[in-house]
C-alpha cells in the first residue's frame, strides 16, 4: 500500500492541479461577470429588475446539472493545443455560473459598504472570494462525472485497480485526509483574514 | 466363359457409363466454374459500385473542398475519417495506455479508410456519446458495438449488412439460480447507461442502476455492488473462457439477439452509406470481416452465416446492390402492449408544437409505459432524495451543534474533528467513499445508493451548518440553544439550499433519480441539448421551491423566537 501511494502521489496532485485550474478559470469568468452585475444593480436602479432574478436564477441552478447541459451543448471535439478541453470547459463554464452569483451577491454588499463609507468591511469582499475559490476547487470534482482528470476521478480510477474492499477504504481515507490538510489550512488562513480585516474596520468605526 | 477383367476391352455399356461420367464431371467443374464466376462477379459488382461511388465523390472534392456536400465529400477534402470507436471492449476495441485502439472493429475501420484513401482518426465513444457524435457529424462513422433497433434508426442511419452480431445476457454469481425474468422481478440490475435493454428491464419490473462504462461492471460485480449485470455475451466471452472468472459467475439467460452496425449520419451521408453497403456486402462476401474476426479470435458463427449468404448471386441485385429479402431486419425493442395512457395526448402535442410553431417536438418518452414508469420512478426517487437530505442536514447541523456546544470535552472534540472532514472534503469524493463502503458492507441497490447519498449530502452540509451554529451559540454567550439556530438561520438555510443543489449529484453513485434515468433513456438521442433544458428547468424549480418553502420556514422560526424573548 505504501508503494501505491508513493507512486498515485504525483497523479493525485496533477490531478489536483486540475481542481485548481477550474477554480482559477472560473473565478475569472465570475469576476468578468459578476461584477458588472452588482455595478448594474447598485448604479442603475431600474436595472435591479432584470439583474436580481438574474442573479437568483444563477443561484437556483445546480452546477452538476448545468455542467452536463453546457456539454451537451458544446462541440465534442473542442481541442486547445490539441488537447481534448470540452469536459474541462463544461465543468469551468459550469462553476462559473455559480461564481457569478456569487461575486454579484458579494461585490454589491461590498458596494454598499462603500457608500457607506465602510471601507474595511467592504474589504472582507477579498476573503470572501477566496472563500468561493475554496468553494469551486472542492465542487469541481464534479467533473468526475464527465471524465474530467482531476483529484476525485484519478482516485476512483486508482481505486478501480485496488482488489480489496480494505485497500480501497484506506485510498479514499489517505486522499480525504490530503483534502482536509489542503482546505483545513486554507480556511484558517481565510478566517485569520477577515478577523484582521475585521478588527481593522471596527478600529476605523471607533475612531471615526 | 467371359469374366470380367480389368485388362479386358471395354463393353459398350462401360464406355457410355464413362462417358456419362466425363460429361457429368465436365458440367460440375462448369458450373463450379459459373458459381465462381458469379460470386466473383458479385462481390465484384458491389466493390466496383463502391468504387463508383468513392469516384463520383473524389471528383466533386476536386471541384470544390469549401463546402463540402455531404460527409463522404467532406471525409476526402479533411483527408481523414473519424470514426467513433470503443476504448474497452475486448477483441473488438481496446484503447491502450499511450492512446492507440486495437481490435475488430478497429481493423474494419482501417479496411474502410484504406479504400477510401484516406488517414484515420480514431474517435473514443460509449454508449452514451455515440449517436449524438455521429449524428452531429462531429464524427464521420460510428462502429461501436452498437445494436441496429427500429428504435435507434430514427436517429443514425445504420449500414447493412450488419459486421457483427450478439445478444444481451444476464451474468451473476454461479449460486443464484435464476432461469428467466420472473426470477429477477423487484432484484436490482446494473446495466450500462444507454443500454437498449434498460427498458427491457423496466417492463420487467427491474430496479436498474446504470454505470457509465461497461469495465465497470465487472468490478461492480466483483465487489457485490452490483447481483446481476447484463450486457452484450460478445462483452464476457473472454471472461467466460477463463475458469477462475468463471468459477464464480455464469451466464443465467439471454436475451434480444441484435445485429451490430456502423452507423453514419442521417443528414448529409446518403452517398457514404450507399458506399459503406456496398462496401460492407464486398467485405462478406470476399471473407474480410471473417478474417478479421478470426485474427481477434472472436465467434465466428454469424459472419460464416454471412458470407454464405452474401457469396450467393441471389443476394445481389444486378446493379450490385443488396436483394432487401437477405438483409437481417433490425431488433424491435418495443412492446405492442407498452402503450402509454397518454400516447395520444402525446402525438398530439406533437402535432401541435410541428404544426403551429414549426417545432420538431420529440416526446417518445411518453409514448411507452415503461419509459414513463422509469420517469416517474426517477422523479420519485430525486423527490425523496432531496427530502432526505434536507432531512438529514438539518439532523446532522442540529446534532453536531448541540454536541459541540454543550457535550463532554472529548465528544466536543471529536465531533470537532468529524465536522471539519465534512467541511474540507469535496462532496463528489464522499460520496464515492460512501459508495465503496456502502458496497463492502451490504448488497447495493438503487435504494441502498439512496440512502447512502442522504446521509453523504446530509454529512456534508450539515457539518457545515453545525460549525455556523456552534458560532452563533459561542458569540450568543450561550444563551439559549433555539436562539443561537435562529441567529445561524440564514446559514442554515444556506446549506439546505445547497444540499438541494448537490443532490443530483447523486447520480453519481448510481442512485435512479430523474437525471440518471433521463441521460439513460436519451442516450441515444440527437436532441440532447433539448433534454438538458428539461432537466435544468425541473431541478432549478426545485431549488425555487425549496427556496421558498425554507423562507417562510426561516420566518416562523424568528416569529416563535421572537415570542419565546
Amino acid at each position: 500500500m505504501i508503494g501505491l501511494l508513493h507512486d498515485f502521489t504525483p497523479v493525485l496532485l496533477s490531478g489536483f492541479l486540475v481542481n485548481l485550474e477550474v477554480a482559477f478559470g472560473a473565478v475569472v469568468i465570475g469576476l468578468a461577470a459578476g461584477l458588472p452585475m452588482a455595478l448594474l444593480r447598485s448604479k442603475l436602479p431600474w436595472s435591479r429588475r432584470f439583474v436580481w432574478p438574474c442573479v437568483r436564477l444563477l443561484q437556483a441552478a445546480p452546477v452538476y446539472v448545468v455542467m452536463f447541459f453546457v456539454l451537451s451543448a458544446l462541440p465534442r471535439d473542442l481541442s486547445l493545443f490539441g488537447w481534448p478541453v470540452a469536459g474541462l470547459v463544461a465543468v469551468v463554464l459550469a462553476q462559473a455560473t455559480y461564481m457569478t452569483s456569487y461575486v454579484a451577491e458579494n461585490f454589491y454588499r461590498a458596494l454598499q459598504h462603500l457608500d457607506r463609507n465602510e471601507r474595511g468591511r467592504a474589504l472582507l469582499f477579498l476573503p470572501n472570494m477566496l472563500r468561493g475559490f475554496v468553494v469551486v476547487v472542492m465542487s469541481s470534482g464534479f467533473g468526475a462525472a464527465i471524465g474530467v482528470s482531476e483529484a476525485v476521478a484519478v482516485t476512483m480510477r486508482q481505486a478501480e485497480r485496488l482488489h480489496a474492499v480494505g485497500d480501497r477504504v484506506l485510498l479514499f481515507v489517505v486522499v480525504i485526509a490530503f483534502f482536509v490538510a489542503v482546505f483545513g489550512t486554507a480556511n484558517a488562513l481565510i478566517r485569520a483574514l477577515v478577523r484582521r480585516l475585521s478588527t481593522a474596520a471596527n478600529a476605523v468605526s471607533c475612531s471615526a | 466363359m467371359c469374366r470380367y477383367s480389368r485388362f479386358a476391352a471395354p463393353s459398350a455399356w462401360t464406355q457410355t457409363r464413362r462417358s456419362i461420367i466425363r460429361a457429368a464431371l465436365r458440367l460440375l467443374i462448369g458450373l463450379m466454374f459459373l458459381a465462381g464466376c458469379l460470386q466473383a462477379r458479385a462481390e465484384d459488382r458491389s466493390a466496383a459500385a463502391a468504387r463508383q461511388i468513392l469516384d463520383d465523390a473524389r471528383a466533386e472534392a476536386a471541384r470544390d473542398c469549401s463546402r463540402p456536400a455531404g460527409v463522404l465529400v467532406r471525409v476526402l477534402c479533411n483527408r481523414q475519417l473519424r470514426v467513433g470507436l470503443r476504448t474497452y471492449y475486448p477483441g473488438f476495441s481496446v484503447r491502450d495506455a499511450s492512446g492507440g485502439f486495437a481490435g475488430y472493429e478497429v481493423d474494419v475501420a482501417r479496411h474502410i479508410a484504406d479504400f477510401l484513401g484516406v488517414r484515420l482518426v480514431p474517435v473514443a465513444v460509449d454508449p452514451k456519446t455515440r449517436i449524438p457524435l455521429v449524428a452531429s457529424q462531429d464524427i464521420d462513422l460510428v462502429i461501436a458495438t452498437m445494436g441496429h433497433t427500429v428504435q435507434r434508426d430514427d436517429q443514425v442511419t445504420f449500414i447493412r449488412p450488419h459486421y457483427y452480431q450478439s445478444q444481451t445476457v444476464i451474468i451473476g454469481p454461479t449460486d443464484r439460480q435464476i432461469t428467466g425474468w420472473d426470477d429477477l422481478t423487484a432484484q436490482t440490475v446494473c446495466l450500462p447507461v444507454g443500454a437498449s435493454s434498460s427498458c427491457s428491464s423496466a417492463r420487467h419490473h427491474i430496479r436498474i442502476l446504470t454505470f457509465d462504462r461497461p469495465e465497470q461492471l465487472l468490478d461492480a460485480l466483483a465487489f457485490h455492488q452490483c447481483a446481476f449485470i447484463v450486457h452484450d455475451n460478445t462483452f464476457f466471452a473472454g471472461l467466460l473462457a477463463n475458469p477462475q472468472w468463471s468459477s464464480h459467475f455464469n451466464v443465467k439467460f439471454g436475451f434480444a439477439p441484435q445485429p451490430w452496425g456502423m452507423a453514419v449520419a442521417r443528414r448529409g451521408a446518403a452517398a457514404f452509406a450507399s458506399l459503406l453497403t456496398d462496401l460492407s456486402i464486398a467485405y462478406h462476401a470476399d471473407g474480410v470481416f471473417l478474417d478479421l474476426a478470426r485474427a481477434h479470435a472472436l465467434d465466428q458463427v454469424f459472419l460464416a452465416q454471412e458470407q454464405q449468404r452474401w457469396s450467393s448471386p441471389g443476394c445481389i441485385t444486378a446493379s450490385g446492390t443488396a436483394d432487401a429479402s437477405c438483409l437481417i431486419s433490425p431488433a424491435d425493442d418495443s412492446d405492442a402492449a407498452d402503450t402509454s395512457r397518454f400516447a395520444g395526448r402525446a402525438t398530439w402535442l406533437e402535432g401541435v408544437a410541428s404544426q403551429w410553431f414549426g417545432l420538431q417536438l420529440n416526446l417518445s418518452l411518453l409514448q411507452h409505459q415503461s419509459t414513463v414508469d422509469l420517469l416517474l420512478g426517477g422523479i420519485t426517487y430525486s423527490l425523496a432524495l432531496v427530502s432526505g437530505t434536507l432531512l438529514a442536514t438539518t439532523g446532522f447541523a442540529l446534532a453536531f451543534a448541540r454536541l459541540m456546544g454543550s457535550g463532554p470535552l472529548v465528544v466536543r472534540r471529536a465531533v470537532g474533528a468529524v465536522t471539519a472532514i465534512g467541511q474540507t472534503s469535496p462532496l463528489p469524493l464522499l460520496l464515492f467513499f460512501g459508495y465503496v463502503v456502502a458496497g463492502g458492507l451490504t448488497q447495493y441497490t438503487g435504494l441502498v445508493a439512496l440512502a447512502v447519498a442522504i446521509l453523504v449530502i446530509g454529512f456534508y452540509n450539515g457539518s457545515n451548518a453545525a460549525r455556523a451554529i456552534n458560532e452563533a451559540y459561542q458569540a450568543a454567550q450561550q444563551r439559549s440553544f433555539l436562539d443561537a439556530v435562529s441567529a445561524a438561520g440564514i446559514q442554515l438555510v444556506a446549506f439546505l439550499i445547497n444540499a438541494t443543489k448537490g443532490s443530483p449529484a447523486a447520480g453519481m453513485i448510481g442512485v435512479p433519480e430523474f437525471l440518471n434515468v433521463m441521460t439513460d433513456l436519451t442516450a441515444y438521442s440527437r436532441d440532447r441539448a433539448a433534454v438538458y433544458v428539461v432537466l435544468l428547468v425541473f431541478y432549478t424549480g426545485l431549488v425555487l421551491a425549496v427556496i421558498f418553502l425554507l423562507s417562510v420556514a426561516e420566518t416562523r422560526l424568528a416569529i416563535t423566537v421572537e415570542r419565546r424573548a
